[in-house]
Formats: structure tokens, sequence, C-alpha cells
């Protein structure tokens, strides 16, 4: 249909719009860069101490990158996601030398948009999970095109405010 | 419109450069941040606004750039200004900046008979300011000293601001590394004399501060006479001169000179001195008052003798005597050659202490005052001090 976005564009919003409302939840402020020199798509925000399982955070105002990916090539397989993520892409996200830690966000969706949101008047859904990893530190690549990544943790709020705790004790 | 980390990718800014601009603009430490045990940014948090912003400590940083930005995006916003134009300021926090704006247009064009005049205005006041700190006077003749040629050597020119027409001008300060110790001091005789460039800066705002002053007065009073008294204060002919620059000048245009104190050197910022087109046409005026009033004929010098000069010490011809007085609110020395008669006066009075009165035309020989064609010398009697 003309006047529509393209299906990528559409599902890099659709991931956009994951992050933003699981953030929500938890209370932090999301930034958006339009400039992803070092494949960062958004900065996750808080100001002041963490909270996470009771626990206060000694440090304060940590800031989460991400790199959002949403896919419905691949399908998870016994828990596992792995996904094909470019050379530029993986070099950027394991390089150790970076202020604020840096994770990996893949949105798995199924393959239709009338099954990845489903809005009724009680409720709104969007389908279907996101993973994320940190590959800081990992080992150097030489291949030319992609690094098959795999990624187990589930992204949700609690998760999020878990990363955050970690961000701000400077353990991750 | 908001920095992007490719705006600080284009032209690297080192984080001692933004701590020093932000600890001179109402910043302070909240505390260090780590990763990984490595200490890797300072978060800050303004006292006046309660804002946060994390200062990245690693240039060689993967997200260096990103952090820069949003740092500078955050404190744009605390300030009210655009982060390009605060990014520009810290780029130059080594440097006084000041800044020359053509007003009253609303576009970023300027006809270009204007803009080079506006870059005459802009080297002019510098000049005349640098030579105001050395030796305040109505006017200036003859070479310029060493340590105002020397100066002039190294004021820079900026790129001009985008938006408006602004001529910039960078004053490089020296490194104020161990000073901060003093000069955060709160006792005034603890604080370390200011560099040169930095009081050539100060005394061009006060200079333009106290043209302003004289303008109006001038209006007030309907004569030039104000420019006079603002001598001392750096108001020479040289530096209305260069301020009537812009000669041709519609209604409602004008310039503004104001300065943005390297952070390196922090002092309170002035507000920037604005002139319409009608006070520049009246600072034209004062440029040939002040001028003209280099050589003051039928001028009453008195004052204390204190040197004589004569070769022949058996009295019969002339010599040269030296009277302290005060001149433009500066205490000054003035040398008149006195015929016999007067000399041996004058010895008298200098030998009990006696003030001394002669009338004759005030000049300037280089850097010294003399007296010439003196008349009337008389020495000041108990009786006339006391009327």
């Amino acid at each position: 249909m003309a006047g529509l976005l393209s299906d990528n564009s559409r599902k890099a919003n659709f991931s956009h719009a994951y992050v933003d409302a699981m953030a929500a939840a938890v209370g932090f402020s999301v930034e958006r860069w339009t400039d992803d020199y070092d494949s960062i798509d958004v900065t996750i925000k808080a100001t002041g101490r963490v909270e996470h399982s009771g626990k206060l955070s000694t440090g304060r105002s940590p800031k989460l990158d991400l790199q959002l990916k949403c896919t419905d090539a691949v399908s998870p397989k016994d828990g596992e996601l792995h996904f094909p993520l470019s050379v530029k892409n993986y070099d950027d996200l394991s390089d150790p030398t970076r202020v604020t830690p840096a994770l990996l966000v893949v949105l798995f969706v199924p393959k239709t948009w009338e099954q990845r949101l489903k809005w009724s008047a009680s409720s709104l859904r969007l389908h279907k999970l996101a993973y994320w990893v940190n590959l800081r530190g990992m080992q150097v690549t030489t291949n030319k095109k992609s690094v098959t990544v795999v990624l187990r943790e589930h992204f949700h709020p609690d998760a999020l405010r878990h990363l955050m705790f970690l961000s701000a004790e400077g353990e991750l | 419109m908001r920095l992007t980390p490719s705006d600080i990718r284009a032209a690297p800014v080192a984080a001692t450069e933004l701590l020093t601009y932000l600890r001179s603009t109402g910043w302070r430490r909240l505390e260090d941040q780590k990763r990984m045990d490595l200490h890797v940014a300072t978060l800050m948090i303004h006292d006046g606004r309660a804002a946060e912003v994390q200062v990245p400590l690693l240039p060689e940083a993967k997200d260096y750039a990103r952090r820069v930005a949003e740092l500078l995006n955050v404190a744009a916003e605390v300030e009210g200004r655009s982060p390009h134009h605060l990014l520009a300021d810290i780029r130059v926090v080594q440097f006084d900046v000041v800044r020359v704006r053509r007003t009253g247009r609303n576009d970023d064009t300027l006809p270009v008979g204007d803009g080079a005049a506006l870059f005459a205005l802009a080297n002019g006041v510098f000049v005349a300011s640098s030579l105001a700190v050395v030796d305040p006077r109505a006017t200036y003749s003859g070479r310029r000293p060493a340590k105002v040629a020397d100066f002039m050597e190294t004021v820079r020119l900026g790129q001009t601001e985008q938006g408006s027409f602004v001529v910039r001008l960078l004053v490089p300060l020296p490194s104020s590394v161990g000073q901060s110790q003093t000069r955060f001091s709160f006792a005034k005789e603890n604080a370390p004399p200011l560099p040169f460039p930095r009081q050539v800066t100060r005394q061009l705002m006060r200079s333009v501060r106290r043209a302003k002053a004289a303008v109006t007065a001038a209006i007030a009073g309907d004569s030039l006479e104000p420019f006079r008294d603002e001598i001392r204060n750096g108001v020479s002919a040289e530096l209305c001169k260069a301020l009537n620059a812009i000669e041709d000048v519609t209604p409602l245009h004008g310039v503004e000179i104001g300065v943005v104190w390297g952070a390196a050197w922090p002092m309170e910022r002035p507000q920037p001195v604005a002139f319409m087109s009608d006070a520049l046409q009246i600072l034209g005026h004062a440029a040939e008052f002040l001028a003209a009033k280099e050589t003051v004929e039928d001028f009453w010098l008195e004052g204390y003798i204190t040197k004589l000069e004569r070769d022949d010490p058996a009295g019969e011809i002339e010599g040269n005597a030296t009277i302290a007085t005060t001149l433009e609110g500066q205490l000054r020395r003035v040398r008149v050659t006195l015929q016999p008669t007067d000399y041996n006066a004058a010895a008298e009075a200098h030998k009990i202490g006696q003030r001394v009165r002669v009338k004759g035309d005030l000049g300037r020989e280089g850097r010294r005052f003399r007296l010439v064609s003196p008349k009337q010398f008389a020495v000041v009697e108990h009786d006339d001090d006391d009327k």
C-alpha cells in the first residue's frame, strides 16, 4: 500500500515502542538517538538511586545504552535465540572501553502485524518476547559479515530494573 | 538544535575543558562513577537547577562523543541557550571571548562594508583597551608599547556564530594551574594578579561601559566634557573612534559588545554593552574632542617641584623643573623649562616644600607631559593656600 513505512522501519519502531513501554513501567526515561555511530539506538536513564530487590544502589543516576533489533526471521529454540549480528554492531558492542554499559536487545516477533499487536477493549498486547545480552569483552571476530550471537535472558521490566541497578553499582 | 555525537566527533573536546567550564558555571561534583573498578565519569549537579550531568573521563571510550553530546544538551538547557553556542564556548575555556555583534538586523547577513567596519571596530577597541591598561590617556601617539604590540599578536579571530552576525575575538589566557587555591579565596589580598590578557578584556568592558555612560551624560549636559572625566577609566579618542567605525548606520541598528571570560580564570560575567546609532555618532565627535585636547593652551599648572636640572650651577641660564600635579585624575609629572629668575624661585620653593604655579601650553612629549611657553611663574604663598 502506497504511503506506508517499510516493514523494516515498522519493526524498528515497534521495538522502540516495546522498550519505551518497559522503561515507562519502571520509571526510567528513554533518549532515542538518530546517530548510531557506535551501534546505539537508545539510552535508558534514571535519576537518583535505583532500587532492586529491596536494595538501594550506592551509585546514582545510571544509564544503559541499547542496540535494538526486531526479527521474525529466527525463532527461539530451547530458550535461546540465535541472532546474526552485523560485524560492525558486534565489534562496537563488545568493545570494553565504554563509559556506559551497552547491551543488545532483540525483539522476536510473529510473522504478521495482526499477530504482533493485539488490541481489545480490555488490553493491548505486544508480541512476542525480547531478549538481551551483554557482549562486553567478547572475543574479537574475524568474520566478514555477521556473528551469530546467542541470547538467553528475557528483557522485561524487572530485568531492566536489575540491569540499571548493576549499572549504578558499576558491575555491568 | 540538539548536539549529536557526530558534532563532537568532528571536533573533540577534552574532559578537562568540560570540567573547567562546568565548575565555572555553577556545577559541582556530586560523585565519581566507576565501571568495573575504573573511574569512567564524574557526576555533577547544578546548584541552582537540580540538574545532573555525567562528565566522561575517558576520551578513548567508544561512547565518549555520545556522552559529551548528552551532557552538553542538558547543560545548554540549564543555561537557556543553544548547545552549539555552549560547545563553542567550551572549546575556548582557555580564552576570553569578546563578542562584537551588529544589532537590529533580522538575518545573519551584512553588507560587506558593514562587515569590514565591524572587524575594524573589534580590532580598534582591543588596541585602545590594551593601551589604556598600560597608560590611560585621552589619546595616544607614536609607537605602541612593546607590551601592547606583543599582546595584539596573540588575539585571534574566532568563527562567526550561526544565526547572527557576530565577530568573535579570542584572547588566550595563561594556564591557571596552581592558581585555583588562591584564586577562589575570599580574601582579596590573597588573589593572584590577573594576567595581562585578562586585564585587557576587563578594561575593554569597563571602557565601553564608561563610554556609554559618557554618551548619556553628554546628551544630558549638551557637552562632550563628560568624556574627559572618563579618560582615567580607559575612554580615549582611539576607543571612541573605533566604536564609531560603523559610520553609515541606519536608525535602530547599532553594536553590542560582550565578553565570556575564559573559564580557566572565572569572574562574574558583565552585562553586554550596546550602542545604538545615535550613540555611535556622538562617539565620533568625542574622538575628535579627546584628540584635540592633546594640547591644552593657557593651562594653569600647580604642584610641587620634584626635580631640578640645570647645567650651570651658577644660575645664569635656563633650567628644567619637574612639577608633580594631578592630571586626568592621576598623579603626573610635568616638565617645564624656566628662565633663570623663575628657576631660582623654583629651587627655593623646592627647598622649603612650597607649591608653585605657572601658566603655559600643556602637551605631550612621547609619554611625558611638558608645559611650553611658561608665563606668570609664581610660588604659591601660604595665604593663597588658605583661600
